[in-house]
């Protein structure tokens, strides 16, 4: 039926086309960052290009899932029910908006670490450690959007008008709820990794106080996931 | 394909508002949260000897934050069971 | 794939009253609890000035955790809510951990059964690849019964779980509380200063559109306390689920079971019980 497969391949084309806004913006800012402190310590080159690298790679894991997903629904273009041509398309926007938050907020620490480098190369170690705990945090928001959309994928094919539009708004929920949750993250980070740059004696006291304010700023995005495996699972 | 009546349709429409609720609703308090939390770390770097208290307000303030999503929760859970 | 959203249940009828409950939540509880027991008791029964393995573990976790709520609730209170911050934290952290175990006793049944085979001919083993063994066995093998045991599963991916030492962080908060500023201090924590309530105005408390602010408050906080650690747990096992169907079990996806096992069941571990902490703090 070329309805549901029209459905698949929009979804697919959404969950890359959106996935890879955020990621893009939060490389971006890292670069910028990097660039930045080159100018100030050019003698620190490779020490900054390396962490860059490393920074910009935890970045883009919010666009390798959404490429996942994105390369998983066109595989499943010959589908010939229109309820999984739904559901299809609700998983590209559930992992496509989801990706928007946390690749936005994990380029936000990455660009703290690289300024705190330019300040201080000596204390690249130490910012390193600390940038990556605070972007694998902030995947978070991602990973569940990821769960869900995968859930949505391998969905029964079965169900009617409700559940249809139970399915689509799962995808709402999870993939719009992410967004906060996941820039929120990385505002943490990002101070956080600004109070280590000034002084890494505090980095132990700081990595508690930043898990645990990460913690709290994804009790929204855990809510939107409840309520999406309840319109999965319950309706 | 059977015939929709306009109850189902309320009930569908329904599920679709929920899942915008919750997912609109996470929006603003998890970037406010974000804000609380961030501030938070940049004054423990000032001052780590008053972590507890920055601690202690940071939890307290993110609480309050949350508030507009818990909402959205519970305009959700209305529109899925009580709808 | 079709049993992605099933749970387990059982029905237990008491006292004429019928409780469902989910029987591999109850027995995985069982067993974290009994591990950690049997661990506490070995690593007693060795205590020397120089550490062995087990004790230097559990001296790692006192320390931490000893300066953490010493350094937050004072040295005399923090002494007196020791002994609980640390058993939710060993619990947790074990009940986290405990999904990143294979399952032992298939494994060791496919073992036996490959063995087995070499002396009884009605045992049909398929190579289908090198880790994927396919087993035929009759029903009256003495080893038969090792397939019928569950595969181990975090406790806490069931919501009653967390739901239940979320109630229990509460209560033991709310109970402090009490303990603490008197009942009408404890009462009185629930208004706010814009509007203070004095003498006989503080009769029409429900008026005061703090004292519902505050009330939601505190049962909001024991369903994001609970729901932060199911939501974290059942996303971490629902995708290491998924990822390994999509690879057909050929390839165990390490890094999903590294980051998701270990790294985040050891975060959401200290978070909850960091916000415990915290949560007793404000009541002081």
């Amino acid at each position: 039926m070329l309805v549901s497969s029209l459905f698949s391949v929009i979804g697919s084309g959404i969950a890359m086309g959106l996935g890879s806004i955020g990621s893009a913006v939060g490389e971006g800012m890292i670069a910028m960052s990097a660039v930045d402190s080159l100018g100030r310590q050019p003698k620190a080159s490779p020490k900054i290009l390396r962490i860059m690298i490393i920074a910009q790679a935890v970045t883009e894991t919010a666009a390798i899932f959404a490429l996942v997903i994105s390369l998983l629904l066109l595989f499943q273009a010959g589908t010939d029910s229109l309820f999984k041509g739904v559901t299809y398309l609700s998983a590209g926007l559930a992992i496509g908006l989801g990706t928007i938050g946390a690749g936005l907020g994990a380029g936000l620490p990455g660009a703290a670490a690289m300024k705190g480098i330019g300040k201080q190369p000596k204390n690249s170690d130490v910012l390193t450690v600390h940038m990556i705990i605070g972007q694998a945090v902030t995947q978070t928001s991602t990973i569940f959007a990821l769960t869900v959309s995968l859930i949505l994928i391998m969905l029964a094919p079965d169900g009617g008008l409700l559940k249809m539009a139970a399915c689509l708004g799962a995808g709402l929920a999870m993939g719009f709820g992410a967004v906060g949750p996941g820039i929120g993250d990385g505002l943490v980070a990002r101070f956080a990794n600004l109070g280590v740059a000034r002084d890494p004696r505090n980095m132990g006291l700081l990595t508690r106080t930043m898990i645990i304010g990460q913690a709290i700023t994804e009790t929204t995005d855990i809510y939107a996931m409840v309520v999406s495996l309840i319109l999965i699972f319950v309706i | 394909m059977e015939m929709i009546t306009g109850e189902q349709l309320i009930k569908a429409l329904a599920l679709l508002a929920a899942g915008l609720s919750m997912g609109l609703g996470a929006v603003g308090p998890g970037i406010g949260e974000g804000f609380v939390g961030g501030k938070a770390c940049e004054s423990i770097g000032r001052r780590p000897d008053e972590a507890n208290l920055i601690t202690k307000t940071m939890i307290i303030g993110q609480a309050i934050s949350e508030t507009t999503g818990i909402y959205a929760l519970v305009v959700a859970l209305i529109l899925i069971f009580v709808v | 794939m079709d049993k992605l959203g099933e749970v387990s249940q059982a029905t237990l009828t008491l006292f004429g009253l019928s409780i469902t409950y989910n029987p591999i939540t109850f027995l995985m509880t069982w067993v974290v609890i009994l591990f950690i027991l049997v661990s506490a008791l070995a690593a007693r029964k060795k205590m020397s000035l120089v550490p062995g393995f087990l004790q230097s573990i559990f001296e790692l976790i006192y320390d931490f955790l000893k300066d953490i709520t010493l350094g937050t609730l004072g040295d005399e209170d923090g002494r007196k809510h020791l002994p609980f911050i640390i058993s939710l934290f060993v619990f947790i952290l074990c009940a986290n951990w405990i999904g990143i175990l294979p399952n032992v006793f298939a494994m060791f049944g496919t073992l036996l059964g490959v063995v087995f085979s070499f002396f009884d001919s009605s045992i049909i083993v398929t190579f289908n690849s090198l880790i994927d063994i396919s087993l035929s066995i009759p029903e009256n093998r003495w080893f038969s019964f090792l397939f019928d045991l569950p595969a181990f599963e975090e406790p806490t991916r069931s919501v009653n779980m967390d739901l239940a030492l979320g109630l229990l962080v509460f209560a033991a908060v709310q109970a402090y509380g009490v303990k603490n500023k008197g009942f009408w201090g404890y009462l009185k924590s629930y208004y706010n200063d814009p509007f203070p309530m004095k003498g006989w105005m503080a009769l029409f408390f429900f008026l005061n559109p703090f004292f519902y602010l505050n009330l939601i408050g505190a049962v909001a906080n024991v369903v994001s306390h609970s729901f932060r650690l199911f939501g974290n747990i059942f996303g971490g096992g629902m995708i290491i689920v998924i990822v390994s169907s999509l690879l057909k079990f050929f390839i165990v996806p390490v890094g999903l079971f590294a980051f998701f096992g270990i790294f985040a069941g050891l975060v959401q571990a200290f978070v909850f019980t960091m916000l415990a902490v915290t949560y007793i703090q404000q009541q002081q």
